[in-house]
């Protein structure tokens, strides 16, 4: 286990490298000059060059990535360019924001999808099963932003259950958190719940055709018991990695959402960042974007290894 | 009304004044009457736009003056009409046949961290705000050569010729006064001696801010709390109105009529921002005056106003809005009337092919895409062949870069007329995309700048601007009203004719 952490973490450098020296590269296309705004609105174009100048926009980007790895690699992200605070901070404050949103967006797709696709696998090609397969088709066709737009106007809008925008952190008010979270969790939750539906069904399906469940039900264990302890244990492993997957895929669908429900997280700043072309603060919420799907990948990794002690060898 | 007001703010702050001396206890009687005001109240604002810092200095653009101006008070302050009125310094006057700016300082004032603010501190600022790194006013302040203090509450300002747009200047971030304690954590920690203080901030989203106890107006910051968010989405902020997340804030004229059956109040009224046609006049035939004006009776500003902002703005040709000082009466509205004829008369006068292209940079963005392509097909009429070219950054690409033609965008306006004209009709202007301009607007632009008589530069800056439209360096367009909307608890909001929101006297009930 200590080997595939070692290993995993080591071959996350490569990957960090190239991921930011891609971006680096790709902001030389990002059309526009953030200098003629940080000059301030009444200024001269000399002093729009100093700007320019004093900010580094003139070096051509291998230079200006060289320099910002080297201070990247001293734990220095750089600052904004626009609001001179340091990345890192910036990070701190909207990665958990990000992380709190996608986190429940998950556990949505799991308490939705689970239940759903395991209903749908007892019962194949029955009622139960057309309905759980037709919304899942529709949870994977529609934009998360367009449920996220209906969710608001219904239960925010129209029934003010909910509040259209912000967000409170989890420690400071819970309740409140849940009535902040809950809309934008379910509309980027959705169509990962889908996913996971589909995909255990299938697994299931599969699995109860297998040879030690006729044996475990031959040998008279309870129904829940080979449906609970065997067969959702061994159909789980492919639903952990679709989880891993959702994960890289609601960062990105985060962006959108947190757009629509305009909640302070890492999507919005992306966003920002990318137009201003604000480019140390593009390169830190790669950076993180990139561990924490790492880190994802590996926790997948490692939870198979445990449902499945086979796969540990490999 | 709001002059009523003016005399009203400026006898409260003598009396304040004269008071400072006994000691805080309310004076009573004086504010409470028209509405009871609830003094522990929390009033939510979404603005429109992002703040990435809370220095004033480093800060670039003028929409940030309302995150900011709560904090910081300047050296001298805008009134709703726009006018100069006391701020930080009660007086000031040109002396010196214009080459020193005398000021006299607000006494008894402190920062919220307690340092006092007094000519030490002014000349501290305007150093400051001359030599910080990324300083976004560094130009307007190179006039000031150097800051002499006189004594504690009096301080003169040397400047390197006549430039009787400083007192405008100071209005902004250019005049804000912080705490030089604190001057190398402003961005994320502002200390100033405004009405409010900042108590948290996060960069980009939101601010909340708390009443400044010991402000010298009592009468400014009627609510204990104010907490900003930044929601970039009109549609966004009148949802979050609906459900009672926010009170008040500023729409998109498309979404007034919603807030209205909504019973919210929206109070719709002109500003310095205009949308204009800017002209590149030194492509060929955009060179020639009646080519200029042909474009401009080719405009009908009034089907752009009911189609693009439900009538919410004002059509205009001039570069200021009616009621301002600088609006000129002769030249009036009406100038360009819409004429497709008179313009094809004067395009051929001027031996212009028909269906000679043009080409248009856009800002790529909904709102200005539909108002290029209105203008492309007006300009049809007339046989001009209109061709958009899409840029994420207008500035950038029409003004720095010189692409294009022309470009259908806004002008956020300038404290003083003569900033907005010296930007975009002069040869030095930043904004203007040609870099050139007739010897006639340049004249009256020099002349104003020297001219330090309010009665005579209310008369220039008027000549000035119907120069500028009888040049037709500009195609002005119209004055999109600015559309204040909130709840029947707010009280006191209304459009400040800068453009930018400030909240004094703002209130809720309870």
């Amino acid at each position: 286990m200590a080997a595939l952490i070692g290993r995993r973490m080591l071959a996350a450098i490569p990957l960090l490298l190239f991921v930011t020296a891609l971006v680096s590269a790709f902001t030389v296309f990002i059309p526009g000059d953030p200098a003629v705004y940080v000059a301030g609105e009444n200024a001269t174009v000399e002093q729009i060059e100093q700007t320019r100048e004093r900010l580094g926009f003139d070096d051509p980007w291998p230079v200006r990535y060289a320099e910002w790895l080297g201070q990247a690699l001293q734990g220095n992200l750089g600052e904004s360019v626009f609001s001179a605070s340091p990345v890192s901070e910036l990070l701190a404050e909207r990665m958990p924001v990000t992380l709190a949103l996608t986190l429940s967006a998950l556990l949505f797709a799991v308490l939705v999808g689970i239940p759903a696709g395991t209903i749908a696998a007892l019962n194949p090609d029955r009622w139960p099963d057309k309905v759980v397969r037709g919304i899942a088709t529709l949870g994977i066709a529609l934009p998360g932003y367009w449920l996220g737009l209906l969710l608001l106007l219904v239960f925010a809008v129209y029934l003010g259950l909910f509040p259209t925008l912000g967000y409170t952190p989890l420690h400071q008010d819970p309740l409140d958190w849940l009535r902040h979270i809950l809309l934008p969790s379910v509309a980027l939750g959705a169509p990962a719940a889908a996913e996971v539906a589909r995909q255990l069904r299938r697994s299931m399906l599969d699995t109860l055709n297998q040879d030690f469940l006729r044996t475990a039900t031959a040998k008279g264990l309870r129904r829940h018991t080979v449906l609970g302890k065997h067969a959702l244990k061994h159909a789980a492993g492919p639903i952990v990695t679709v989880l891993a997957t959702q994960m890289a895929l609601l960062l990105g669908a985060a962006v959108i959402i947190e757009k629509a429900f305009t909640i302070p997280g890492i999507g919005e700043l992306a966003v920002s960042s990318v137009i201003n072309k604000d480019v140390p603060v593009v390169q830190g919420i790669v950076v993180v974007s990139t561990v924490v799907i790492v880190v994802t990948n590996l926790a997948a990794d490692i939870t198979n290894a445990w449902l499945s002690p086979k796969s540990q060898s490999q | 009304m709001k002059l009523w007001r003016y005399v009203a703010v400026a006898t409260v702050t003598a009396l304040v004044a004269a008071c400072s001396s006994t000691g805080g206890s309310t004076s009573g009687g004086g504010g409470g009457g028209e509405n009871e005001l609830d003094p522990n109240a929390t009033f939510r604002f979404a603005d429109t736009l992002p703040i990435d810092t809370l220095d004033p200095h480093t800060s670039p653009g003028a929409g940030n003056n309302v995150w900011l101006f709560p904090v910081y008070d300047r050296l001298i302050h805008l009134s709703p009409d726009a006018e100069l009125v006391p701020g930080l310094a009660t007086n000031w006057e040109f002396t010196d046949d214009g080459t020193t700016l005398a000021l006299t300082l607000r006494e008894g004032v402190t920062f919220s961290d307690d340092t006092p603010f007094d000519a030490e501190a002014v000349k501290a600022n305007i150093e400051r705000a001359q030599t910080v790194e990324g300083s976004a006013v560094k130009g307007e302040l190179a006039v000031i050569e150097s800051v002499e203090v006189v004594d504690d509450y009096q301080v003169e300002f040397n400047l390197a010729n006549v430039n009787s747009s400083l007192p405008y200047v100071l209005t902004g971030r250019a005049g804000a006064m912080a705490s030089p304690e604190a001057f190398d954590s402003l961005a994320q920690e502002p200390v100033g001696s405004g009405m409010y203080t900042v108590a948290s901030y996060q960069p980009g989203t939101s601010a909340t801010y708390e009443r400044n106890e010991d402000y010298w107006d009592p009468e400014a910051a009627q609510a204990a709390t104010m907490e900003f968010t930044t929601v970039t989405d009109s549609l966004q902020r009148l949802n979050a109105l609906k459900t009672g997340s926010i009170d008040a804030t500023i729409l998109s004229a498309k979404d007034v009529e919603a807030a209205k059956s909504a019973d919210f109040t929206v109070a719709s009224e002109p500003v310095l921002e205009f949308y204009h046609l800017q002209l590149n006049i030194s492509r060929p035939y955009l060179d020639d005056v009646r080519v200029r004006k042909a474009i401009n009776h080719a405009i009908d500003r009034e089907s752009l106003v009911s189609g693009l902002l439900f009538g919410l703005g004002a059509p205009a040709v001039q570069p200021f809005p009616q009621d301002y000082f600088a609006y000129d009466e002769e030249i009036g509205t009406d100038h360009y009337a819409y004429d497709p004829e008179r313009a094809r008369e004067l395009l051929a006068e001027a031996e212009v092919p028909e269906g000679q292209t043009i080409e248009l940079i856009n800002q790529n963005a909904p709102s200005y895409t539909q108002l290029s392509e209105a203008i492309k097909s007006q300009l049809a009429e007339v046989g001009l062949n209109a061709e958009i070219t899409q840029t994420t950054n207008f500035a950038n690409s029409f003004y720095v870069e010189g692409n294009g033609d022309a470009g259908a965008i806004n002008w956020t306006g300038r404290p003083d007329p003569a900033q907005t004209a010296g930007l975009l009709y002069t040869e030095e202007g930043f904004a203007n995309p040609a870099k050139e301009t007739t010897s006639e607007v340049a004249d009256l632009h020099q002349e104003l700048v020297a001219t330090i008589d309010d009665d005579e530069r209310e008369q220039l800056a008027r000549d000035l601007s119907a120069q500028i439209t009888e040049d037709a360096l500009d195609v002005v367009l119209y004055f999109p009203f600015q559309n204040v909307a909130y709840s029947d608890k707010v009280q006191g909001l209304e459009p400040w004719l800068s453009g930018k929101l400030e909240f004094r006297g703002v209130g809720m009930t309870q």
